[in-house]
């Protein structure tokens, strides 16, 4: 088992922390999914509907590393998962942020007292000299057979599919309204109209965003025959959960995009051209 | 003492206690002809800080020394609880935008430290803070026994130690004659397989001055040297490193020759090599309750030696002792000890290898006689390499600690001890250590009284061995 | 949705109308330390009122000319409202990201038993509240009148702002000193550090005015006076004034956005003299 990544463009850097420092708020343990021509952050702490993972970040490999170099766990199984803190990934690479910023990225797997992901960066120190500073992250490799945990949950079968309006803006409500309520109930209907809505003994409250895109899908027209094209379909989702991934604005994603399976779940993404952040929420109910 | 700060230079003043403020709980006070020194010192006494302010500092500046007259009418020296100035000095940027001139002064009748702010609109603000009256506080160190002295601008150091996490409590550094490597130190209370580990490496060239003699490795807590940089780095004021090798203090210097500031912080360090894998004891081991005794005498037999392997984590991380204390004539003594030192470095260290965590009481009354013996517990620094094994107490039950109460003759000189602390009561005004210390400082007073230092070859195998083996 | 529901507004006990929410939200910020607030409506405008152990009052006036559209059909209607949840609702949108983009509000009161409703809409974006209410209670009666004023201060917010962030919190009470001589105006606290105090001189340039007749030393609850902090650092000018039985009635004069003078008052008791 090989791995060994180099970064040297800038903002790829700074892109891949942002990613890093985003997928670390959702989810506290991670796990690195390493494959030939992506890499995955995969998060499967509770929440998740029926063992299949609640985060699914896919980053194109060859965007954001100039040499990659991996070898799996056999040449059958290309591949090499692992599991480790996020966070502390987080913190590591912030503070290659704060100093200036790195000029290079080298990411590997070693062997030290333990498996480790080995960062080491060149700092653009003020002066003259070169700053190198490496970092050994613990992380913990996990056996082929529990790799099927991890696997890419299926396409659920949703009744609508709409375009988020802006994040900030969304974001910017949501965090108020979650001072009033655990949960948060999330409609939208097959016209553009989405709607966030919380209500406790002593308020209830709204808040209605209209003339959204609806994403095309192959079937949309059947179903739309099907069902009244203005009917709103709603998950009540646990609120904390959700404000997190308005977070992931700062990815700033091309588009946002919210599936509700009504009553059930809410199937978010964000795209990228280079990386796609999937999450899962289930309804409140269910869990 | 009564002295006045120009506004544009009192946020360098309220820095100073800030940084101080992440050392000690107590901010020691000591008017001089020559200047003010403001000190702490950690609870565990394994860091001390000075910011010696110079006459020049000041505006105006008065000693409240009686000129003439240098052994009676001394200045008052005290200590305040350091909360109550950072509840003074709160917001220290903007210090300079409204404070007009600020003053000190120490009112040795009132037993209050006054300061007052004049600031602009016709504003004045006055902090009355009760202190308690008290010796110098002194850490013995000696810098010029130090073979190994680097010096940086603060803010290539500050670059250097921001790529550390947070919450690293310490660091080694590797020293050969091109380069320094900055490494984190992880100690047992962290999960290996957990932590994150960081280095950086810093070339010859990126420092100001660089003179290395003996290479190797010292590991010393980061906190108290980033309370430093707090300090350095917005006066740009270089830092001096001053060190030997593992067991021997750091001593950090750092001056602001404008202002005739100088900034000394002298820092305990771990007094084995830090590559060792063994695992090592989690961190309540380092509290200075644990007197567990040295083992690594040649003396003792393979029982020990196996048994080691499973202490040695504990004894690692023990840190060596910066001997302080508070004492009542502090330049003369402090001569004293300073040769003391140097006389057991040069030729005394290896017949007090056992001593190392002697306790350190000093006090000018010589009401412990093992006065200097205790104090070459402090030198086995000089020969690192040999003393692979070498444990040295934090020196918290060092400080022989001084009450000199204003106006009452008999408790000059005394010792303080746990029927001083009871029989005492009036100690327990605002100034004194916080409640919850208070077991702790009984706890080391009680150990200190029962200790003999003559017994010690007799008693360590039963300290280190039952103690560590119950907690292991 | 209740936003197609804009039938027959001259159907409600009280409904108001104003372009830019911001400057009712400036106005009740001031006044958000406690959950529920009373509100008067009347032709001249809001008064909303909030009280804290029976002896701490804070009153903002909202003009009614403030609102593009305000009426009242009763002379005087009363409620009582959560505020923290009236302050959250109009504070929805945040702060906008294109300054011209303003939430515009509109607000609707049916009477008794029914909720407040309110509609706010920014860049096409709509929320829509109900904030239940409940029945008002009597509300405290200071009796404080300027003919019993003894002492009047009235001074820049800037440094009162200044001076009220750094005082020592651990201590219980402020006590204020109004004097004709040095040191004429002193505030001090009596802390777990020690005894500070702060003095302003009379003639510092932002004391405006200083209509000091008798020295007076009165301790206010620290805790209480602190609610006021909202308001100081909205206000431009504070006026301090105590009378004869020692009660204190603080002033502040806010701007709004859009440059409406405003006015939110505090009254507070003197804490009983031990000894």
């Amino acid at each position: 088992m090989r791995f060994r990544g180099k970064m040297t463009e800038s903002p790829c850097i700074k892109q891949f922390i942002n990613v890093v420092n985003t997928v670390a708020r959702m989810s506290k343990t991670c796990v690195i999914r390493i494959a030939k021509n992506n890499l995955f952050f995969i998060a499967n702490e509770g929440g998740g509907i029926a063992k299949s993972p609640m985060l699914w970040t896919q980053l194109e490999q060859g965007h954001f590393f100039n040499e990659f170099q991996m070898e799996g766990v056999t040449p059958e199984n290309n591949e090499i998962f692992l599991e480790l803190q996020l966070d502390k990934l987080s913190r590591t690479l912030n503070s290659l942020k704060l100093a200036q910023g790195a000029r290079t990225l080298k990411i590997k797997l070693t062997k030290r007292h333990t498996p480790c992901l080995t960062l080491e960066a060149e700092l653009t120190s003020g002066s003259i000299h070169d700053r190198f500073v490496v970092h050994d992250v613990p992380v913990q490799l996990i056996p082929r057979r529990q790799w099927h945990i991890y696997d890419e949950p299926a396409m659920s079968q949703f009744q609508t599919s709409i375009l988020m309006p802006p994040l900030r803006h969304l974001r910017t409500v949501v965090d108020h309204m979650k001072s009033l309520s655990a949960h948060i109930s999330v409609a939208a209907n097959e016209i553009g109209t989405f709607v966030v809505s919380v209500s406790n003994d002593k308020v209830d409250i709204a808040t209605y965003f209209r003339g959204l895109l609806t994403p095309k899908f192959v079937d949309s027209q059947e179903r739309s025959s099907t069902s009244n094209r203005e009917e709103l379909h709603s998950a009540t989702v646990d609120i904390k959960k959700f404000a997190l991934f308005l977070q992931g604005e700062q990815l700033n994603p091309t588009k946002a995009i919210c599936n509700v399976v009504s009553g059930r779940l809410l199937h978010l993404f964000l795209v990228n051209d280079d990386v796609t952040l999937q999450y899962y929420l289930p309804a409140s109910s269910y869990v | 003492m009564k002295c006045v700060i120009g506004g544009p230079i009192v946020k360098v003043f309220g820095r100073a206690i800030h940084s101080l403020s992440r050392v000690g709980d107590e901010l020691y006070v000591e008017p001089g002809p020559h200047g003010v020194s403001f000190r702490a010192v950690s609870f565990s006494k394994a860091a001390f800080g000075t910011y010696e302010f110079s006459v020049d500092y000041f505006s105006q500046y008065d000693s409240g020394m009686t000129v003439g007259q240098q052994t009676g009418n001394e200045s008052v020296k005290c200590k305040v609880a350091i909360k109550a100035m950072l509840n003074v000095f709160k917001n220290v940027n903007q210090l300079n935008r409204k404070v007009e001139k600020c003053k000190l002064t120490l009112d040795g009748e009132a037993a209050t430290f006054i300061i007052q702010f004049i600031c602009r609109y016709g504003v004045v603000k006055t902090f009355n803070l009760p202190f308690i009256e008290c010796e110098t506080l002194q850490a013995v160190y000696d810098k010029s026994a130090c073979t190994n002295y680097i010096l940086s601008e603060p803010n290539v150091l500050c670059d250097v130690l921001n790529n550390f996490q947070a919450d690293q409590s310490e660091v080694t550094l590797f020293v050969t004659k091109e380069q320094v490597i900055f490494k984190s130190y992880l100690d047992d209370a962290v999960d290996q397989t957990k932590a994150v580990s960081t280095s950086v490496g810093m070339k010859r060239g990126e420092f100001n001055e660089y003179s290395i003699r003996d290479e190797g490795e010292v590991t010393f807590c980061l906190k108290e040297l980033r309370a430093l940089l707090g300090w350095s780095d917005p006066c740009c004021a270089a830092v001096a490193f001053h060190f030997i090798g593992p067991g021997s203090p750091i001593i950090f210097v750092s001056s602001d020759e404008n202002l005739n500031i100088e900034a000394v912080f002298v820092l305990a360090t771990l007094s084995k090599p830090s590559d060792s894998q063994i695992p090592k004891l989690t961190s309540n081991e380092v509290s200075p309750k644990i007197k567990t005794h040295n083992v690594s005498s040649s003396s003792e037999g393979d029982f020990q030696v196996r048994k080691r392997k499973k202490l040695s984590s504990g004894e690692d991380m023990q840190r060596c002792p910066i001997v302080l204390s508070e004492s009542n004539t502090p330049g003369r003594l402090r001569e004293e000890r300073a040769s003391a030192t140097v006389i057991s470095t040069t030729m005394e260290d290896s017949s007090f290898e056992n001593n190392h965590d002697k306790i350190a009481v000093e006090s000018p009354s010589a009401l412990h006689p093992p006065k200097t013996k205790i104090l070459n517990g402090n030198t086995s620094f000089s020969r690192p390499s040999s003393v692979s094994d070498k444990r040295h107490s934090d020196v918290a039950s060092a400080v022989g600690e001084v009450h000199n109460k204003s106006g009452s003759s008999r408790n000059v000189f005394q010792v303080r001890t746990p029927e001083f602390y009871e029989e005492e009561p009036v100690d327990a005004v605002p100034g004194t250590p916080p409640q919850q210390n208070l077991a702790h400082y009984l706890f080391k007073r009680c150990f200190e009284s029962t200790f003999d230092p003559n017994s010690i070859p007799g008693s360590d195998i039963i300290y280190a061995a039952d103690s560590d083996e119950d907690q292991s | 949705m209740s936003l197609t529901q804009q039938d027959g507004e001259g159907d409600h006990v009280f409904h108001a109308k104003i372009d830019n929410a911001k400057n009712v939200l400036q106005l009740l910020k001031a006044v958000n330390f406690s959950d529920v607030a009373t509100v008067f409506g009347s032709p001249s405008g809001l008064k909303v009122t909030v009280e804290e152990a029976k002896c701490f009052q804070a009153n903002a006036f909202i003009q009614s000319d403030m609102f593009q559209e305000f009426d009242v059909k009763e002379d005087v209607v009363t409620f009582k409202v959560f505020l923290n949840i009236l302050v959250e609702c109009l504070n929805i949108f945040g702060v906008s990201t294109t300054p011209s983009v303003t939430p515009t509000l509109k607000m609707y009161y049916n009477g008794f038993g029914t909720p407040l409703e309110i509609l706010l809409e920014e860049g096409g974006v709509i929320t829509d509240c109900k904030i239940r209410t409940q029945e008002a209670d009597d509300t405290l009666e200071f009796n404080f009148c300027a003919t019993a004023v003894i002492n009047k201060v009235i001074m820049k917010a800037e440094c009162l702002r200044e001076i009220f962030s750094e005082l020592d919190g651990s201590s219980e009470v402020l006590e204020i000193l109004l004097s004709p001589d040095p040191p004429y105006f002193r505030l001090s606290t009596y802390g777990n550090y020690g005894t500070n105090h702060t003095d302003i001189l009379k003639d510092s340039d932002m004391v405006e005015s200083f209509n000091v007749t008798r020295k007076t030393s009165q301790r206010y609850k620290l805790s209480l006076l602190k609610h006021s902090n909202k308001a100081l650092n909205a206000a431009q000018k504070v006026s301090f004034r105590t009378d004869d039985r020692g009660f204190l009635c603080l002033q502040f004069m806010i701007k709004t956005e859009d440059s409406y003078i405003c006015f939110v008052e505090f009254f507070c008791c003197p804490e009983e003299d031990d000894d």
